[in-house]
């Protein structure tokens, strides 16, 4: 009794309760005060083209349209007790549709460690009209151009089916859409595929053109004059969409060929070389023709008709020696008989020999004995007679394996110089191009340079090629060269340029520019990496150019960020890691 | 076009993996660490206060000098129970998140033998560290942590001189083992989740010293110093195991099943003054400095490549770290004993360089507890003990592996100790 009073005495009890007491004390960490800032989120709307629609792997999906950036953006003002209502037109559950095919799922990895993409069967229910569950919030359409925002007809039968599918009536445009909402607070992100369709579809022989900058302006202008009643917004830039996968995905030595694949780069060596010799025999045996003639002609007239014309000369120069020495005598009276005779006599005598020969000698070196002579060889040549010798005499010579192995050497030199830098190895080789033939490509063939850019589609292309037993050539449609890269660029930093201005002092300026750029040289945030590698790379899907639902969190709180700093609101920032990015098999 | 993903992954994961394991980050939390002390029930509610007064049989481990002057031979068993909890805002974030930690059972046990009047020698076995951090594979810090468990184990024989009534020495030899286990998520998703790693290993004993001496100035004031040596411990052929996707090109770029490391458990020196005002009221004040300069990085090295290298390296950075120590005992009665204390422990973890497994800031500790003897061998001591660290942000460093947001941690931590003395003076150690 007395040790259990000791050790529950007063003392203890209260210290004891204490501890229980204190036991619940947990480490709190202060909750973030959000604010709007001087920002207005009550009605929010967002108008874009498909990176704003959340389109990704080649399509429009519905997993896709709800991770949409927009859609974390309304999340994020919600807690902020704005955009109550926000709804994106969702298509059906299923693979959706970029037109031709649903999305694109990776299968796997191949024995080489390529990636196998494989398109989903197209999802036409996409296109079914969801109009009447309208008014959208989200506007992003696939495809859209800046102009196509302001379009009457846009969304008609004759437009954008991606449009078509939610608008409120056939003359409605994207811009008066979102003006009819009376929106607070917009975004806006276009302008990609005015420069895009042109760069995806392989620059100036796509067929497709990069929006003009002036006209480029002037739809922003119209944008804008719709939108003017939101007292925010941000307004996003372009970013350098050659950076993207697509664009970088495919090296240009990428035409690479293993060990055991010898035999096809012997037969594709002599494939070329066949080919190219189709084009240049003809070439090198006209070229060889000619010398051969001119040697012909040369020898007939060396061995044939000079001397056949000298003998005229001669002749003549006897002539007139003879006439000479017949006047003569006929001059000293002798009669005409006597006079030929005589004459006869004296050209047949060694003097009359020795006359004739110092006249002739001296003849053909006057200009006139020159030019009779020439005239003579000339004349001769004419003949259809010596035309139609000296060309089988050619023929013959051309027969001749002399010539022939001449003419085998010309043609291999020449080959082996033309082709000097399309010839294949084993390991890596730039692509062979079909361009346009020109002096610098006589034979319509070029090598890819480090400067070129592959686009993504090529290597399917080159493997259907080569399944259907063509070369491997790519076609330049499937090539940005320098000069259209410069295109893009330039139309890129341009339409920027009017963007920017837009945003004016009113809107937030979303610089995406600058952040692809950060993410291309490698980005991490809470503890994943990304950068613009194709699949590995995290931030773009697998059609390589629109992005993944991480890689639209980023976009997304790029958007925040810009919005906080310009209104001083305190959007809280979408968690990117609870989204998806690529899924492997 | 194999080179599509030949180096490639490397970055997917990336610096994320060089964190992959902060393999003993010995300054987790609570019950972990030099800095917090929970060898022993008095020196714990004392303020953790252990080097410049008799602390009994705990002297061993705390200052081997003052072992010595024990006038008993005793043995002595205790225990704690810890539970910590860490919480995380994400940066720009408005959830926040908590980690969901069992408890840990630190213990410690020692065995005093008064061999004559100046040679006393022990043998203490103690867990410095004990714990684990919970985080799941579901929160948004997931790639950097989801769980981190540490057990360390430290066996002390100690011998101490009694040079005169009023100086003793001691020394000790610390045998140190430990095992480790992490886990984390990998960014590589499949049809079921994220990919991860299993990282677990135990570590070859190692060895180091503990010295200490201890003075009695006079009756009421005493001194002490000791120092305990940096140990590096090392796991060897620890188990990797990569749970990802059954394909060519990612499996090439995990293909190690064994890793090394090391990890420098710091030293620490601590010195401590006594004070007895009156003969009921004893007071400590200590100061102990560890040395994290040790812990510069963490390096793992795999027996096969892991994203194209055998090593991955993520900086640390610790600096020396401080403690300052305030502690008090009050003799109620005869055999009851109150006490209490307070530190303030200065932070080893630069800026930038926290991680999901180090949540480490500056930390103040209240400490609270009773001692009650029964017959004069036979002692309870309880004690109680509030680890509240500071809020802290973090802007991630480049490569240390950790994320970028505010934590917070705190632990509570309950304890008690037995102890029982042998032959000797009647009176209890003081």
């Amino acid at each position: 009794m007395k040790l259990y009073k000791k050790l529950f005495s007063r003392w203890t009890g209260v210290t004891m309760l204490a501890t229980m007491g204190l036991f619940a004390c947990q480490p709190e960490i202060d909750e973030p005060t959000l604010t709007t800032g001087s920002a207005d989120f009550t009605t929010y709307v967002a108008l874009g083209n498909s990176l704003t629609s959340g389109y990704a792997d080649g399509a429009l999906y519905r997993e896709g349209q709800i991770n949409s950036y927009p859609e974390m953006l309304a999340m994020s003002m919600q807690k902020l007790g704005g955009a109550a209502s926000f709804s994106t037109p969702l298509v059906p559950e299923g693979n959706g549709s970029g037109g031709a095919t649903g999305k694109i799922e990776l299968t796997g990895f191949n024995e080489k460690g390529r990636p196998m993409l494989t398109p989903t069967q197209n999802d036409p229910s996409v296109f079914a009209s969801v109009a009447a569950g309208g008014p959208y919030q989200n506007l992003g359409v696939p495809g859209a151009r800046i102009g196509n925002l302001t379009q009457p007809g846009y969304g008609s039968a004759q437009g954008n089916p991606f449009y078509a599918r939610f608008a409120a009536n056939p003359d409605a445009t994207l811009a008066g859409e979102a003006k009819a909402q009376n929106p607070t607070f917009f975004t806006l992100w276009i302008g990609n595929n005015d420069v895009l369709g042109y760069a995806t579809s392989g620059g100036d022989q796509g067929g497709d053109v990069i929006t003009d900058p002036v006209e480029f302006k002037a739809s922003m202008d119209k944008i804008m004059l719709e939108l003017d009643g939101a007292s925010g917004g941000a307004i996003a830039n372009i970013p350098n969409i050659l950076g993207a996968p697509y664009f970088k995905a495919v090296a240009y030595n990428a035409f690479e060929f293993e060990p055991e694949e010898e035999a096809l780069v012997t037969a594709l060596n002599a494939g070329l070389r066949a080919n190219a010799s189709t084009g240049v025999r003809p070439l090198v045996e006209a070229g060889v023709r000619a010398e051969v003639r001119s040697q012909v002609v040369a020898g007939a007239i060396e061995t044939i008709i000079r001397p056949q014309v000298l003998a005229v000369v001669k002749d003549t120069v006897t002539a007139r020696v003879r006439a000479g020495a017949i006047a003569n005598a006929l001059s000293q009276g002798a009669t005409q008989a006597q006079a030929e005779a005589g004459a006869d006599a004296y050209i047949a005598s060694e003097e009359g020999q020795a006359v004739i020969q110092s006249n002739y000698d001296a003849y053909i070196l006057t200009e006139e004995g020159k030019a009779v002579i020439q005239a003579g060889i000339d004349e001769a040549l004419a003949r259809p007679s010596t035309q139609a010798l000296i060309e089988s005499q050619t023929d013959q010579q051309m027969q001749s394996e002399a010539v022939q192995a001449i003419i085998e050497t010309q043609l291999s030199n020449q080959l082996d110089a033309l082709l000097a830098n399309l010839t294949v190895s084993v390991g890596a080789n730039p692509f062979i191009i079909a361009t346009e033939r020109s002096a610098e490509f006589p034979l319509g063939l070029r090598p890819a340079t480090p400067d070129d850019l592959i686009l993504l589609t090529a290597s399917a292309y080159l493997g259907a090629e080569a399944a259907a037993g063509r070369p491997p050539l790519l076609p330049e449609r499937f090539v940005l060269d320098p000069s259209e890269q410069a295109k893009v660029d330039a139309a890129v930093a341009e339409y920027n340029t009017v963007l920017q201005a837009a945003a004016g002092a009113k809107y937030a300026y979303v610089d995406m520019n600058g952040f692809f750029n950060q993410v291309l040289g490698g980005y991490t945030y809470q503890g994943v990496n990304y950068d613009a590698r194709f699949i590995l790379g995290g931030a773009f899907s697998l059609d390589g150019v629109h992005l993944t639902q991480r890689g639209y969190a980023l976009a997304g709180n790029e958007f925040i960020k810009a919005i906080n700093a310009k209104y001083n609101s305190k959007l809280p920032w979408i968690d990117v890691n609870n989204y998806k990015g690529i899924t492997f098999p | 076009m194999k080179k599509f993903l030949k180096k490639a992954t490397t970055s997917i994961i990336g610096a994320g993996l060089l964190s992959a394991g902060v393999l003993l980050s010995s300054s987790n939390v609570m019950a972990s660490g030099y800095q917090v002390v929970l060898q022993g029930s008095r020196v714990t509610a004392m303020g953790n206060c252990a080097v410049g007064f008799r602390a009994g049989a705990p002297s061993l481990f705390f200052n081997p000098g003052a072992m010595a002057m024990e006038q008993n031979s005793s043995i002595m068993l205790g225990g704690n129970i810890v539970s910590s909890s860490v919480q995380y805002l994400g940066a720009n974030s408005t959830t926040i998140e908590e980690t969901d930690s069992p408890l840990s059972p630190p213990f410690f046990a020692y065995g005093i033998y008064k061999v004559n009047e100046k040679l006393t020698v022990g043998l203490g076995v103690v867990t410095p560290f004990g714990s684990t951090v919970t985080w799941g594979n579901e929160w948004s810090g997931r790639y950097s942590l989801n769980e981190l468990s540490l057990k360390a184990f430290v066996i002390q024989p100690t011998v101490s001189y009694k040079v005169s009534e009023k100086f003793g020495i001691g020394v000790g030899l610390d045998i140190a083992t430990g095992s480790v286990s992490l886990e984390r998520n990998l960014p590589i998703a499949q049809a079921g989740g994220d990919s991860n790693v299993l990282l677990e290993g135990s570590a070859t004993p190692a060895i180091g010293f503990n010295i200490g001496a201890y003075y009695e100035a006079s009756d009421k004031v005493s001194l002490g110093i000791s120092y305990r040596s940096k140990i590096d411990l090392t796991v060897e052929e620890g188990d990797a195991t990569f749970t990802v996707p059954q394909l060519g090109p990612i499996q090439a770029a995990f293909q190690a099943t064994k890793f090394d490391a090391t990890l420098p458990l710091p030293s620490v020196i601590s010195v401590g003054v006594g004070i007895k005002p009156t003969d009921k009221l004893q007071l400590a004040l200590e100061w102990s400095m560890t040395g994290w300069d040790a812990y510069q990085e963490l390096k793992f090295e795999y027996d096969a490549p892991v994203l194209g290298s055998t090593e991955t390296v993520s900086d640390r950075h610790y600096k020396n770290s401080s403690v300052f120590k305030f502690g008090a005992e009050y003799m109620a009665t005869e055999s009851l004993a109150l006490r209490g204390g307070i530190y303030y422990d200065q932070t080893a973890v630069e800026d930038g360089y926290i991680t999901p497994e180090t949540p480490d800031a500056n930390t103040i500790g209240y400490t609270l507890g009773l001692g009650y003897t029964v017959g004069e061998r036979f002692t309870i001591d309880v004690h109680y003990l509030l680890v509240d660290k500071a809020e802290r942000e973090n802007v991630a460093a480049p490569n240390s592996g950790g994320i970028d947001g505010t934590f917070e941690a705190g632990a509570n931590v309950f304890g008690l100790g037995l102890s029982y003395k042998f032959g000797g003076s009647s009176k209890a150690s003081e």
